[in-house]
């Protein structure tokens, strides 16, 4: 099953497709045919409603995901409401009903605070139904380990430059009835931040060597673009994959879609146009949310909580005559009426 | 007869530059048009036009002073709007379980002519709930009540749709976090039948 997996995440040599199986069971399914060093990546967070709410919105944007054909999915927390057990999970009015029918491509599952309010330290429920994916990773190797079991990890996305960081934004905080106190740190010098640091620093590499192109996805944005505030929580973070030149952070948490241009660790614009996107992708089925973020925050180069749908991302690679490896991306929102917005590329940060 | 030859010359010259230059400039035109056409935008520096939740109001209030928000970042200051009427959600707390939706405590004031209009409550992107059927505010009047809006999400917010006008809505607060409902947990498990166990 892993190798049927991993072979959905490598770019088809000659555009050419294999057919594999986007969930651990299911119909065969062939990625979009994408030249050699190209990935289609979908992401969104805040995805099954409670499974006694029948909405459908998560099943109308698990249809268009399966339209886009992607090589690669992760999300963005929040995916399973509104105390993400297991039962809820595996349920067919639950995610499994509906994002679960391409379960084998979510190799890159975040949890939300929805998914930490499982009853039990940290989100059992999620642990247990993304347990696949997040088991036997190469970065739980090395040491500093990764820790999937606790929401933190990071994987290369074969035959490209690109990587992908996973942190847990749950910060050891709970409100109300959701999140948990169990959860990890985000402080300066927590074991998520000191593997963090590792994580960027042994591939960033220097002025003539590494991989420069790099993803984050965490739940809660750093940079509340809609119905939440800023979460200064995830501050150190921030601080941290700007300095290693991390290219999007991708986020959810509030029920809408969204993204910024080119940021400070301060939160404005940067002047000179290098920094990182926080692209918000929190549309993808539970609900949507209203705007109190008014006027828009400065940076807000869009936004939208009109439309159910998710964030593609088009990563491709290339090698500098410098040596080191980067590449560009691509991103846009497709949305459950057909629409598509926001249509935005940037080079990698070197 | 060499004279007019080269008056002749001369016209048929001016003729043949007047036919080049117009070609020049339709070419140069459609090159240019096409080229345009051709660019993709530079989709990185034009903002986008922002959308927002189709308002079921013209005008909003905001919340007077900090309410409890439940659960998350809730830095928002938030003050009294301009407007004669004011809407606020002074308290929620869950009617039972995840999804019965929440008892809401709110508050309308009217400083301004006497309005008439149903009274409704949402939940996000919700079906509207209908509080109360019809309420009459005279000026300077204020209505207090509580009741259920149903539902499951992240915000609530309460509007007064007064007629001519739309309506007034209160600001929207985080709803608090709200039990799972044991027999939900219980029926979830037993639709399980796909996923392999760990």
């Amino acid at each position: 099953m892993l190798a049927a997996v991993a072979a959905t995440l490598t770019p088809v040599p000659g555009a050419t497709a294999t057919a594999v199986a986007p969930a651990d069971r299911g119909p065969a399914y062939q990625p979009a045919l994408q030249a050699p060093g190209v990935v289609t990546l979908v992401f969104s967070g805040d995805i099954s409603p409670p499974t006694n709410e029948f909405k459908g919105d998560d099943h109308a944007t698990a249809e268009l995901v399966l339209s886009i054909r992607p090589n690669l999915v992760c999300t963005a927390g929040d995916n399973q409401y509104e105390t993400g057990t297991a039962a809820m999970f595996e349920a067919a009015s639950g995610f499994d009903g509906s994002w679960g029918k391409f379960h084998g491509l979510i190799k890159c599952p975040a949890e939300g605070n929805h998914d930490a309010a499982d009853p039990g330290p940290g989100s059992p429920g999620f642990q247990r139904y993304f347990a696949p994916h997040l088991t036997n990773l190469p970065c739980q190797q090395l040491s500093p380990p990764c820790r999937p079991d606790l929401g933190y990890y990071d994987l290369d996305v074969p035959g490209t430059s690109w990587y992908i960081l996973v942190l847990n934004s749950n910060c050891q905080r709970a409100g109300g009835g959701t999140g948990d106190v169990q959860t990890p740190s985000c402080a300066s010098g927590s074991p998520q931040l000191e593997w963090l640091a590792f994580a960027m620093g042994r591939r960033h590499g220097g002025q003539t060597s590494g991989l420069k192109c790099s993803i984050a996805f965490w739940h809660h944005e750093r940079w509340g673009t809609s119905f939440f505030a800023d979460d200064p929580a995830m501050h150190q973070a921030w601080l941290l994959l700007n300095h290693f030149h991390n290219d999007i952070v991708g986020s959810g948490h509030t029920h809408s879609t969204g993204r910024l241009g080119a940021m400070t660790p301060q939160g404005t614009l940067s002047p000179t146009g290098s920094g990182m996107r926080q692209i918000t992708a929190g549309a993808a089925g539970r609900s949507l949310t209203p705007v109190r973020v008014n006027p828009p925050r400065v940076g807000t180069r869009y936004r939208d909580n009109t439309k159910y749908g998710v964030n593609v991302l088009t990563l491709r690679s290339s090698t500098s005559p410098a040596g080191w490896q980067g590449g560009d991306w691509t991103s846009e929102f497709r949305y459950v009426d057909g629409t598509v917005a926001d249509r935005a590329s940037a080079g990698c940060w070197p | 007869m060499a004279g007019r030859d080269l008056r002749l010359l001369n016209g048929l010259a001016i003729l043949v530059l007047a036919v080049a230059l117009a070609a020049v400039l339709l070419f140069a035109d459609l090159g240019g048009g096409r080229d345009e056409r051709a660019q993709p935008a530079p989709p990185t520096t034009a903002p986008a036009p922002t959308t927002s939740l189709p308002a079921l109001t013209t005008t909003s209030t905001t919340i007077a002073g900090v309410v409890s928000t439940g659960r998350g970042p809730s830095a928002f200051t938030t003050t009294t709007a301009p407007g004669p009427i004011q809407v606020i959600v002074e308290a929620a707390a869950c009617v039972r379980f995840v999804g019965d939706g929440w008892r809401v405590r709110y508050r309308i004031l009217n400083r301004g002519p006497a309005a008439t209009g149903p009274v409704v409550g949402r939940i996000d992107d919700g079906q509207p709930t209908v509080l109360e059927e019809t309420l009459r505010l005279g000026r300077a009047e204020t209505h207090e009540a509580t009741a259920v809006v149903v539902g499951g999400g992240d915000a609530i917010i309460v509007t007064w749709v007064t007629t001519p006008d739309a309506g007034t809505s209160s600001f929207p607060i985080e709803t608090p976090g709200c039990p799972t409902d044991p027999a939900d947990v219980r029926d979830a498990g037993q639709v399980t039948t796909t996923l392999a166990q760990p």
